[in-house]
């Protein structure tokens, strides 16, 4: 970001972008917020942005709820880019220090969700191509996981076995050892 | 996660599954995940995120017979049972057996009472197999070492495995001092193994230590490098470490072991001094830190300043630590290497450690059809 505060860049910074929900809902948004998905970056790039960008795999609950994590976390990389040229400030390391415990907090806060909103999200994380969205996202799912036999896993799931027992005792039998 | 995820996404979840363990247990959830996990392409990115999971160490510890026999202790917390890396499946029993070296889940050892008896095992899977004898070696021929080197990687990504390993022996002869070293390929047989111009022959090898993925030797001037991925030789001139190095120095003085930090260092004991010589990222020595035994010891009970007037036999080095003792005392010490603390030690940190991870690639056969 070494030509960061280019007056083009800044002007960049304050357009605002249209996102359509499958629902047909519509949410205006920064470019910086809306560019944390590479998916709507390249859109941007290639200039198919007028009118709106319609998302016809994302509902209006869940956009919503990836542009809040969109907003928050564009505001954290702004904040990182003004800090990074007065990096000898410690008073600006404090500041950034704050504002990391502040973001993890917030990122704590919006996992907080049942089962169902936290697929969409990963599915939504996916298909707009937000890396720091789907980490957390998956990450979260995986914790789940760790820890618990493959009964416990179905149940929290809802995963239909479609193994026979005959089957499952062989797998077992190959690693006997992971389900001691 | 049953219908409304892509296989994308189950890949993505199932990859962040940071414990071997787990990621084997959800390949027993349905066929589709089991597919997912068992793919090649996605087993060889999860290595390549997660680093290989020690289950413990073993060590080689003196029972009640004259021998030794092999003992595990796992990793705390506890990754995997303790029970599942006894090595009673090995034929004759654990104790009529000796750990030579360790390598990803695997050890090869050696016949207590014939060391060219050679196993390579993994406990876990409790597979064995015998290390022919090489078919041109001298009756008289014992093993002095040997060391476990990495197979050619497979599609997930592992490199070592029981279908995939090498093995590096050193043969000595009973009445001359020819070291003889080959390298043992699984599925081919024995090579003959070089150094190279500065070390063109193996004789009067001394172990230095290990650190990383290599092994060091010293042999006059020149230190020797076992690369335990490639199983490939080299050498470089070590610089006079200490004063008057051509009379003073015996070469089983050196030691060399990683730092806490990861830099390779070596240190010698001279005269009640310990110095530590650090590897620079140029690759030429400096030395680190000195200190004087006697004085670095005073606070460890037990102490006697008597224990100084002979020399310091160095029993054990460990990743940033070494355990000493007067070569003429029933007392020992171990000294930090970052700190150069001296703290008390015990008889069982004198025995080498050899860590063993869980298989990688894991079993994943049954049931990937339909």
């Amino acid at each position: 970001m070494a030509s960061a505060g280019s007056g083009d860049e800044k002007a960049a910074a304050a357009a605002m972008i249209t996102l359509i929900s499958s629902d047909n809902e519509k949410f205006e948004v920064t470019e910086a917020t809306a560019t944390l998905s590479q998916t709507i970056r390249h859109m941007i790039e290639d200039g198919c942005t007028d009118g709106g960008v319609p998302l016809p795999n994302v509902t209006s609950k869940i956009l919503a709820r990836v542009i809040e994590y969109c907003k928050k976390h564009a505001t954290a990389a702004a904040g990182e880019e003004g800090s990074s040229s007065s990096f000898s400030d410690a008073a600006f390391l404090e500041v950034d220090r704050a504002f990391l415990e502040e973001l993890e907090e917030f990122d704590d806060a919006f996992l907080e969700v049942d089962r169902a909103t936290l697929f969409d999200l990963i599915l939504a994380a996916n298909y707009l191509d937000i890396k720091g969205l789907l980490n957390l996202t998956c990450q979260k799912v995986a914790d789940s996981v760790k820890g618990k036999t493959p009964e416990q896993i179905r149940e929290m799931y809802n995963i239909v076995n479609d193994l026979t027992p005959e089957e499952e005792a062989e797998i077992r039998r190959e690693t006997q050892w992971a389900f001691e | 996660m049953d219908e409304s995820g892509s296989d994308d996404v189950l890949r993505l979840v199932l990859e962040q599954v940071d414990s071997h363990v787990s990621l084997i247990r959800a390949a027993a959830v349905c066929r589709r995940w089991r597919r997912a996990i068992a793919d090649a392409a996605f087993l060889r990115r999860y290595r390549s995120l997660h680093a290989p999971a020690i289950a413990g160490y073993y060590r080689n510890v003196k029972g009640r017979r004259p021998r030794v026999s092999p003992v595990f202790a796992p990793s705390s917390p506890p990754v995997v049972d303790a029970r599942h890396f006894s090595l009673d499946f090995l034929p004759g029993g654990a104790a009529s057996w000796t750990i030579r070296d360790s390598r990803g889940s695997l050890l090869v050892l050696c016949r207590a009472n014939c060391s060219t008896k050679i196993i390579v095992c993994e406990p876990l899977t409790r597979r064995y197999k015998w290390i022919p004898r090489p078919t041109d070696l001298d009756d008289d021929s014992f093993s002095s070492r040997s060391y476990l080197i990495d197979g050619e990687a497979d599609e997930t990504g592992g490199c070592i495995g029981m279908s995939n390993f090498r093995v590096v022996c050193m043969f000595n002869h009973c009445r001359d001092d020819d070291t003889r070293v080959s390298m043992y390929t699984l599925g081919l047989s024995w090579n003959e193994k070089k150094i190279d111009h500065i070390a063109p022959s193996f004789e009067e090898l001394h172990l230095m230590g290990h650190g990383g993925d290599c092994w060091y030797f010293v042999e006059g001037r020149a230190l020797i490098i076992l690369d335990g991925r490639t199983g490939d030789f080299s050498s470089s001139e070590l610089p006079p470490l200490v004063e008057d190095w051509d009379s003073h120095a015996s070469e089983s003085d050196f030691f060399i072991t990683n730092g806490r930090d990861g830099k390779l260092r070596i240190f010698t004991v001279f005269d009640g001094t310990m110095k530590v010589f650090v590897r620079l990222e140029g690759g030429e020595w400096m030395l680190e830190k000195r200190v004087l035994l006697w004085e670095a010891t005073r606070g460890v009970p037990g102490y006697d300043p008597s224990f100084f007037s002979t020399p310091q036999i160095v029993l054990m080095v460990g990743t940033g630590y070494v355990i000493l003792a007067p070569s003429e005392d029933p007392w020992m010490f171990s000294i930090n290497l970052d700190t150069m603390e001296a703290a008390p030690a015990v008889e069982s940190m004198t025995s080498e450690v050899y860590g063993c991870e869980l298989p990688w690639p894991p079993t994943l056969h049954a049931c990937l059809d339909g």
